[in-house]
């Protein structure tokens, strides 16, 4: 793919090579003769370049959009219902709606089935179409052709929906599904009525009612993603966990961090506080935490918004450990300290990955 | 001094460039030829320290700061625990400088990495170069940084990932995202 921007290939930006030209004298090799002449011509060969290149590029865009809109028709036409989910065994019900709107599920209590069909039990190797909504009576076993499998827990209650683009998404209103996914990360995607469980490759049990949501990771990761009125009272659009993580949501949740299985019954109790009162609970999670607890930490980090200056010392009080334990040399010094604390991008992206590669190996983190 | 950050131009920095990197880096703590290879990390540094010390500072400052950034980097090399961590680590020294600078000679503006800087610069430096600067200078230090290295030290994204020891794709985003900042901050005017 060419992008002139990213390694200067492909037709030239305008806009980038009048700022490569305005600021070309002060390279720092622009001090030698041999440094100011290869300026001067670069900027003269740039100026030649982009009367030809503007006509190029209005050709070439011309082109894409009318590539794009081929390639959207297209895509349109051939999507079918084909969900990729199929029964294996076990004992349910299943029933199929007419509301193709109900993607989300809700929030009301009881089965999201409506009286245009009359429910049917399963057959062994049948595939479930778009608004297929199961209940499990027994434990219920679905495999996802080409992704992994689901089993359902009696009393479950799971709509599939349309798959599109790839990928499988189905509805989980009631009950605990328990997923294996063995295909690329993104491709598998659970709704549920408080939040949207996207597989990152992993193995994990994702149990809720109306009232709460409990993701359970056994291996790998998946990302919670929450819904706009979850995003304005936690302060964040998601939540990785990681394996031998487990997250727990309420719809009043005012924070929303993983607990490792390896917590403290005091380091629980904190968590549980962060939920219903962030800032007040932040010296309990500090004082309770090990190393095994950073990824909990570092959640709560990117809960608190650095715009909000009264937060500041909060962050700074959950970064003290996290540094101590997982950041480079660079980063621990108190300045740099109280720039993360300010929400400064770079050293809290090396932290974040300094941290979770220090968590790739969960059993025994590695602190620098 | 040339842009001569990366082993290579275009291509993403391979892990085998990271791991020559390191190796320098402890020549150059203490190592057979250790001038040697302080000299080359110097050659390789120079032009993204100098673009992320402009982010913060004055043109006419910018390379007496990146001469005290080597003075110190090379003090303190012997210190530094994970070689591979030295990209990082000298750009963090390089803005502390710049940063510092800055407090000391303008006390009473508040700097933060979410605002630009207003900085002057003197009558040597011609007008479409103070336009852009201030352009760039405006934007938030996340995207300064890597659009100065990218427009003045003609550093493409890969050599940019590996100046600052971020990822290739945090660069590109980082490019784009700032580009758009610029044209939105333009609105089509030409420099």
């Amino acid at each position: 793919m060419s992008d002139y921007l990213w390694d200067k290939s492909g037709p030239v930006d305008p806009l980038a090579a009048d700022f490569e030209a305005a600021l070309a004298p002060l390279a720092s090799g622009a001090g030698t003769e041999m440094g100011s002449a290869r300026a001067r011509q670069q900027a003269a060969q740039r100026r030649r370049n982009h009367r030809n290149m503007r006509i190029a590029g209005g050709v070439t865009l011309l082109a894409m959009v009318a590539a794009t809109t081929l390639l959207l028709i297209h895509h349109r036409t051939r999507e079918t219902p084909d969900t990729g989910v199929r029964f294996v065994s076990g004992d349910a019900t299943v029933q199929y709606s007419q509301d193709s709107h109900a993607d989300r599920p809700t929030t009301s209590p009881g089965p999201d089935m409506n009286a245009h069909a009359t429910p049917s039990r399963f057959a062994p190797n049948q595939v479930l179409g778009h608004q297929a909504s199961i209940q499990a009576i027994e434990e219920t076993y679905l495999t996802l052709d080409g992704l992994g499998s689901v089993s359902l827990a009696p009393g479950s209650i799971l709509r599939v929906l349309a798959k599109q683009h790839g990928v499988t998404r189905v509805a989980l209103q009631n009950g605990r599904l328990h997923a294996r996914v063995t295909a690329p990360p993104r491709l598998f995607v659970v709704d549920t009525p408080l939040a949207t469980a996207v597989d990152l490759g992993c193995e994990y049990t994702l149990t809720t009612t109306t009232h709460h949501t409990v993701l359970r990771v056994i291996s790998g990761s998946v990302e919670m993603q929450l819904p706009p009125e979850l995003q304005a009272q936690i302060g964040t659009h998601v939540v990785r966990v990681p394996e031998r993580f487990e997250l727990q949501l309420a719809p009043a949740a005012r924070g929303a961090v993983p607990t490792h299985d390896r917590a403290s019954s005091p380091m629980r109790e904190a968590i549980a506080a962060f939920a219903k009162a962030p800032v007040a609970s932040v010296p309990a999670l500090v004082a309770h935490a090990t190393p095994f607890d950073g990824v909990t930490l570092w959640a709560a980090v990117t809960q608190l918004s650095p715009t909000q200056p009264g937060l500041r010392e909060a962050r700074k009080a959950l970064l003290t450990p996290l540094v101590r334990w997982f950041a480079p040399p660079a980063l621990r010094s108190p300045p740099m300290l109280a720039q993360m604390a300010a929400g400064s991008w770079w050293p809290l992206l090396v932290l974040d990955l300094a941290q979770n590669g220090a968590f790739d190996v969960n059993e025994a983190p590695t602190p620098y | 001094m040339t842009s001569s950050l990366s082993p290579s131009d275009e291509a993403a920095p391979s892990s085998a460039a990271y791991a020559e990197l390191a190796a320098l880096v402890m020549r150059a703590q203490n190592g057979p030829n250790q001038s040697q290879a302080q000299s080359e990390l110097y050659t390789r540094f120079y032009s993204g320290i100098h673009a992320t010390v402009l982010a913060w500072a004055p043109t006419t400052i910018a390379h007496d700061l990146v001469h005290d950034v080597f003075v110190t980097v090379f003090a303190e090399l012997p210190k530094l625990r994970s070689p591979q961590a030295f990209a990082t680590w000298v750009m963090t020294i390089a803005r502390r400088y710049a940063m510092s600078w800055r407090r000391k000679h303008h006390p009473t503006v508040e700097l933060t990495d979410e605002t630009g800087v207003v900085i002057e610069e003197d009558a040597t430096v011609a007008d479409a170069t103070k336009r852009a600067l201030a352009a760039i200078r405006s934007l938030p230090a996340t995207y300064r940084e890597p659009l100065l290295m990218r427009f003045v030290e003609g550093l493409t994204g890969p050599q940019i990932a590996f100046a600052t020891g971020l990822t290739p794709a945090s660069v590109r985003v980082t490019l784009h995202r700032g580009m758009m900042l610029l044209r939105q901050a333009m609105q089509g005017a030409a420099l």
